[in-house]
């Protein structure tokens, strides 16, 4: 594929991934996106993202049209757009490159992997009874530290943080393109703030650090600030190693209690 | 000047002013905010998430912007912009836009998310738009930094190993911010390498800036940090806040450093 070139790659949208429904799920989405867009990519692996998310996506028939905007020699830069019935439904920026392996030490680093209790004792998260069902826990298997799991039980904690092991239910072991899905995957911190409500995404940037090391991978996502409708989630994916993986931010909407 | 080509892509031509350049490069902030203004509407006045991609590094020459709606909802606009120089792509950039309600206050704020805490901006000395190798930085022409001293001992040979950058920003017109100026003041703090005595240049790969309210009139302060520097990559954050005190913009960058 030369710079310049567009290829369109048909794919059919299931409701493996979906939240109750029919809500697709962001990270499983861009996942799919930058899977097709690196095939055209000189470099193996995924080093920065950005999605933002124009209009829902709908299972069914869909397109992930991909054009390579400049190969070199460290970073190929693609450009990759989920369209489906002639709309825009996520547009992705994509730098590729490759990932350091287990054997690059960081120069240094500034944070340390979240601390809590072992995969078995912690809350593996599901639909609540009475809840739609939720394919992003039918894929993932998401174990929330129960000190963050308040709301599990119907007692938010008031923080916003959520801490959780994630790995994916079939048994895949971790690789880079799992990291975008698993970037997105952890319950939205406005639960343990006792806000209810779907939050959907509508920018989501991950930052890939390292090829991860099989095992359970490491989840901690953080809140900042609630304003005028909009709230960031940041997500750290740290490996079984306890190395730093994935960086991600995203910008979701979330809805106030009416008062 | 401005041109249809094909339904929806609108090609506009910018001068890139070279007066913002650092060392013969353009300012990325400053290209992204030449960027930004083009996906802007009526109905979608602000940005509030800029994604931008550094493609290959641009002139200080005359630039076209090929700008293409992808959505226009009641509540968010969705634009996609690529900077084209001489034919080639230098920048691809997403806009998501929308209003900000100036008198809306935080719903709610993480314990600690404030501003840091600094001495106040008027005691404290303009950095200057030259940097510790002698490269000019324009940006630090067009914007009045005042960093806060401990976080900058590079500049006195005496680099501390905190790898935090602290400082108080306006414009250097005196103007008050617009959500636009933030996305050149969330790139124009210098980068936190220095503080580890790597001089080196620290080019831009990606850049992220989630826009999160209208900053009031007044200085904004900064922090910028760092989480993780490996295999030739590092991630910078940046965050600024009003003069109020509100987070308003938290910007997040993946660039090169060199140690040799």
């Amino acid at each position: 594929m030369t710079a310049g070139a567009v290829e369109v790659e048909p794919l059919e949208l299931d409701d493996t991934w979906a939240y109750g429904p029919g809500i697709l799920h962001g990270g499983w989405l861009l996942e799919t996106v930058v899977e097709a867009a690196l095939k055209h990519s000189a470099h193996p692996h995924p080093l920065a993202v950005s999605a933002h998310f124009t209009s829902r996506a709908l299972t069914g028939p869909a397109a992930v049209e991909v054009e390579k905007v400049r190969e070199g020699r460290r970073v190929t830069s693609l450009r990759a757009r989920l369209q489906q019935d002639g709309a825009s439904r996520v547009e992705v920026l994509l730098s590729s490159g490759e990932l350091p392996g287990p054997d690059v030490e960081p120069l240094r680093v500034d944070a340390s992997p979240p601390q809590l209790p072992e995969p078995d004792d912690c809350v593996r998260s599901g639909p609540p009874p009475g809840h739609p069902r939720n394919g992003i826990v039918e894929q993932l298997d998401v174990r929330v530290d129960p000190a963050t799991a308040g709301f599990l039980r119907g007692e938010p904690g008031g923080g916003a943080e959520v801490r959780a092991w994630v790995r994916a239910a079939s048994g895949r072991e971790p690789d880079p393109l799992l990291l975008l899905t698993v970037a997105d995957a952890l319950p939205p911190v406005t639960f343990e703030i006792g806000l209810r409500g779907w939050v959907p995404t509508a920018e989501l940037t991950v930052h890939l650090r390292a090829v991860p090391a099989p095992g359970w991978l490491r989840c901690v996502q953080r809140g900042t600030v609630l304003h005028g409708g909009w709230i960031d989630e940041e997500c750290q994916v740290w490996d079984a190693a306890g190395r730093l993986v994935a960086q991600a931010r995203q910008l979701a909407a979330y809805r106030e209690p009416r008062s | 000047m401005t041109a249809q080509v094909g339904p929806a892509v609108r090609v506009d031509r910018v001068d890139v002013d070279g007066s913002w350049s650092i060392g013969g490069k353009p300012h990325g902030g400053y290209l992204l905010s030449l960027m930004t203004a083009a996906a802007l509407d009526d109905d979608h006045p602000h940005p509030m998430a800029v994604s931008a991609h550094y493609v290959a590094s641009p002139a200080e020459t005359g630039a076209t912007l090929e700008v293409e709606r992808l959505r226009t909802g009641r509540r968010v606009a969705s634009t996609r912009v690529r900077l084209v120089q001489d034919g080639s792509p230098k920048i691809e950039a997403l806009v998501s836009s929308g209003t900000w309600d100036a008198d809306a206050e935080p719903f709610w704020t993480a314990p600690g998310g404030g501003p840091p805490t600094m001495p106040s901006p008027d005691g404290l000395g303009r950095a200057p738009s030259t940097g510790p190798t002698g490269v000019k930085v324009g940006q630090l022409d067009h914007v009045d930094f005042r960093p806060d001293p401990p976080s900058v001992m590079w500049a006195v040979g005496q680099p501390a190993g905190a790898a935090e950058v602290r400082g108080w920003l306006r414009r250097d017109d005196g103007a008050d911010p617009s959500p636009l100026d933030l996305l050149v003041f969330a790139d124009a703090l210098p980068p936190v390498t220095f503080d580890l005595g790597l001089f080196g240049w620290v080019p831009t790969l990606e850049l992220t800036v989630l826009l999160r309210g209208l900053p009031a009139p007044g200085w904004v302060s900064a922090v910028q940090r760092t989480t993780l520097l490996q295999d030739g990559w590092l991630d910078e954050e940046c965050l600024l806040w009003d003069s109020r005190g509100r987070l308003v913009a938290q910007a997040r960058q993946l660039a090169g450093y060199r140690t040799g």
